[in-house]
């Protein structure tokens, strides 16, 4: 071997052995803030289901028994609210989804209401759709919601098993979904998001499951099954797509958080026990992610937001990209 | 009105007897408060492998979060109630920690078949994963005997209905004539006793928490309070009957009350005057 040859070989693999191990060596993420408590003044939470954040960073809470949305900073700080009870335009019964859509707007799933709203990133009142019945467009139990590309918007609805898809104006493009266990099929279909590509992904709680679809409803693949493993869920309900189409999974009765590399049924990193302990949960619900990778969950029974942080966010694809940049 | 000898006799035996009635009726009455012996509660309808058979709490109606729950109950009487007994009145107590807002009906129904109890504990309203020989929402047994319909066997007539609040403290279902059957029944025939299933409004969020058999608290815990009195009763079968027990009455007073939980003190024995 030449030492031309050598000096490629060493600057081909010195970087791999200094740079920290992938994923499944990765830290754990670590409880950063919590905050909220149970009550009704600003900044406290009776039960809040969902959470979701801005490309400000701003966080969006949906306080769901307090029939209201709160906003905060990426550290907690209240920020101001909308919404009060009733069924007004603007108004609210115990909302269970809240999603920020392309274009910045607020899309919260009035779940008590049996319709979807929009609101301005001021909270201010835009459109409202929906009624409750079972026709296409219509609600039971919608609880949760993501804005998807070209300004879409879908919707989960728990009571009737199916997701439907609207425009950004609110008209019906399509539903998928009855009540089983087969492909395609959801038993309370829970937490929804969409990745960059367009990919849909469900948590089907009862069913404990994830599914996976492509952007108009045909099935693509599901993992998941009903046990305390890894891989393995007990109600999954919140969901979100990371910065790096990592899967994060809100294991409900497992009490954790399950993170999935894209196309994996392995999880890369679970966290999270029982209690009311910083990093601990009970009955957690939503879940969100930031730009920075910050990762927010709804921790439901404790009545708090928990930001987490310190999780190395490599996939097998950004691995798969980083050895790449070296050949 | 001048009546004769028998007349009076007679008359002095009727207000005698009377006396002797209510007197027996007040000293053999009895309360007695029976401590739950098993309880659970079922999670369906999906999850039917979930239960709470050790948990701390006992969950009815439902959510949007977990659907629909039925609480289990069981009040072993044998070591509570004699034999041979009647039953005046029933109330089931359960003590409320938790709910959704809103007043919703409860329903109690007599249990037609067994169910198990055994070491799962829920973290919260969703149930945990049942232990073997634990009731689910499919199982009497998990996973070895099933219902016969899911959600459990039991009469389609409630037996007591009571409107639970969200106010947490202490809630009553009966007495009612269909709760004193029920008792009655498992007092005569203790083989047939499995108990109440409680269910709540189960279309609306009407769920409602309460302190179990493992609840912290004991005062808390469910209770059966029965009111009860020996079975045979004093009637008049004839004069000559009812002068020999007469007598007999008037110098041999009531045995004792059964001591139990909760029970209540028992008026002296009275002589009755011939």
């Amino acid at each position: 071997m030449t030492s031309r040859t050598m000096r490629r070989a060493i600057a081909l693999f010195l970087p791999l052995v200094l740079l920290p191990p992938p994923a499944r060596a990765a830290a754990k993420p670590s409880s950063q803030i919590a905050w909220g408590g149970g009550g009704t003044a600003d900044g406290q939470f009776d039960r809040p289901r969902d959470v979701a954040v801005d490309g400000n960073g701003r966080v969006f809470v949906a306080d769901t028994f307090n029939d209201r949305i709160q906003v905060f900073d990426g550290n907690g700080a209240f920020l101001f609210k909308f919404g009060t009870t009733g069924s007004g335009p603007g108004q609210l019964h115990e909302p269970y989804g809240i999603s920020i859509s392309r274009d910045g707007s607020v899309l919260v799933a009035d779940t008590g209401n049996h319709r979807v709203e929009r609101f301005d990133p001021q909270g201010q009142f835009l459109a409202t759709w929906g009624e409750r019945g079972t026709a296409p467009g219509d609600f039971e139990d919608p609880v949760g919601i993501a804005g998807g590309l070209g300004g879409t918007v879908y919707v989960t609805d728990r009571a009737l098993h199916r997701v439907q898809k609207f425009t950004a104006a609110g008209q019906f493009v399509r539903a998928w979904g009855s009540e089983g266990a087969a492909a395609g099929e959801f038993r309370w279909p829970w937490g929804i998001d969409i990745d960059e590509a367009g990919h849909v992904y469900v948590a089907d709680a009862a069913n404990h499951r994830v599914q996976q679809f492509d952007f108009d409803g045909q099935f693509e693949r599901a993992w998941g099954s009903l046990g305390t493993m890894p891989g393995q869920f007990m109600q999954p309900l919140g969901l979100a797509v990371g910065l790096h189409h990592e899967i994060f999974v809100v294991d409900q009765l497992n009490a954790r958080v399950q993170q999935f590399a894209a196309g994996s049924d392995t999880p890369a990193l679970v966290w999270g026990t029982p209690g009311a302990e910083p990093g601990q949960f009970q009955s957690p619900f939503g879940i969100a992610v930031d730009q920075s990778g910050a990762i927010f969950v709804a921790n439901s029974g404790n009545h708090r937001i928990e930001k987490f942080g310190g999780a190395v966010a490599v996939t097998p694809a950004a691995w798969g990209a980083l050895k790449a940049k070296y050949r | 009105m001048r009546w004769s000898k028998p007349q009076l006799d007679r008359a002095a035996i009727l207000r005698a007897a009377f006396l002797c009635a209510v007197t027996a009726a007040t000293a053999d009455a009895r309360r007695v408060t029976v401590a739950v012996s098993k309880d659970n509660t079922l999670f369906g309808p999906f999850n039917t492998a979930f239960s709470n058979g050790a948990g701390p709490g006992l969950f009815s109606g439902a959510t949007r979060s977990f659907g629909p729950r039925r609480a289990l109950l069981q009040f072993a009487l044998t070591d509570s109630l004699p034999a041979n007994v009647r039953i005046d009145s029933v109330r089931l107590r359960l003590h409320l920690n938790r709910a959704s807002s809103g007043v919703f009906t409860h329903t109690l129904h007599k249990l037609l078949g067994d169910w198990g109890e055994a070491g799962s504990i829920s973290l919260g309203g969703g149930g945990a994963l049942a232990q073997p020989g634990d009731a689910t929402w499919s199982h009497a047994f998990y996973d070895s005997v099933a219902w016969s319909a899911a959600g459990g066997d039991f009469a389609a007539a409630p037996s007591a209905t009571a409107a639970v609040d969200s106010i947490p403290g202490d809630y009553f279902w009966g007495s009612t004539p269909g709760l004193v059957a029920d008792v009655q029944a498992w007092a005569d025939q203790p083989g047939t006793n499995f108990g109440w299933i409680l269910i709540g409004d189960e279309l609306g969020t009407s769920a409602k928490r309460f302190d179990s058999r493992e609840g912290a608290v004991p005062g808390l815990r469910p209770e059966l309070i029965i009111d009860f009195s020996p079975a045979s009763p004093v009637e008049i079968k004839s004069w000559s009957w009812a002068k020999q027990r007469l007598s007999r009455r008037a110098v041999a007073p009531s045995p004792k009350p059964m001591p139990g939980p909760g029970s209540a003190p028992a008026p002296a024995p009275k002589k009755v005057k011939r």
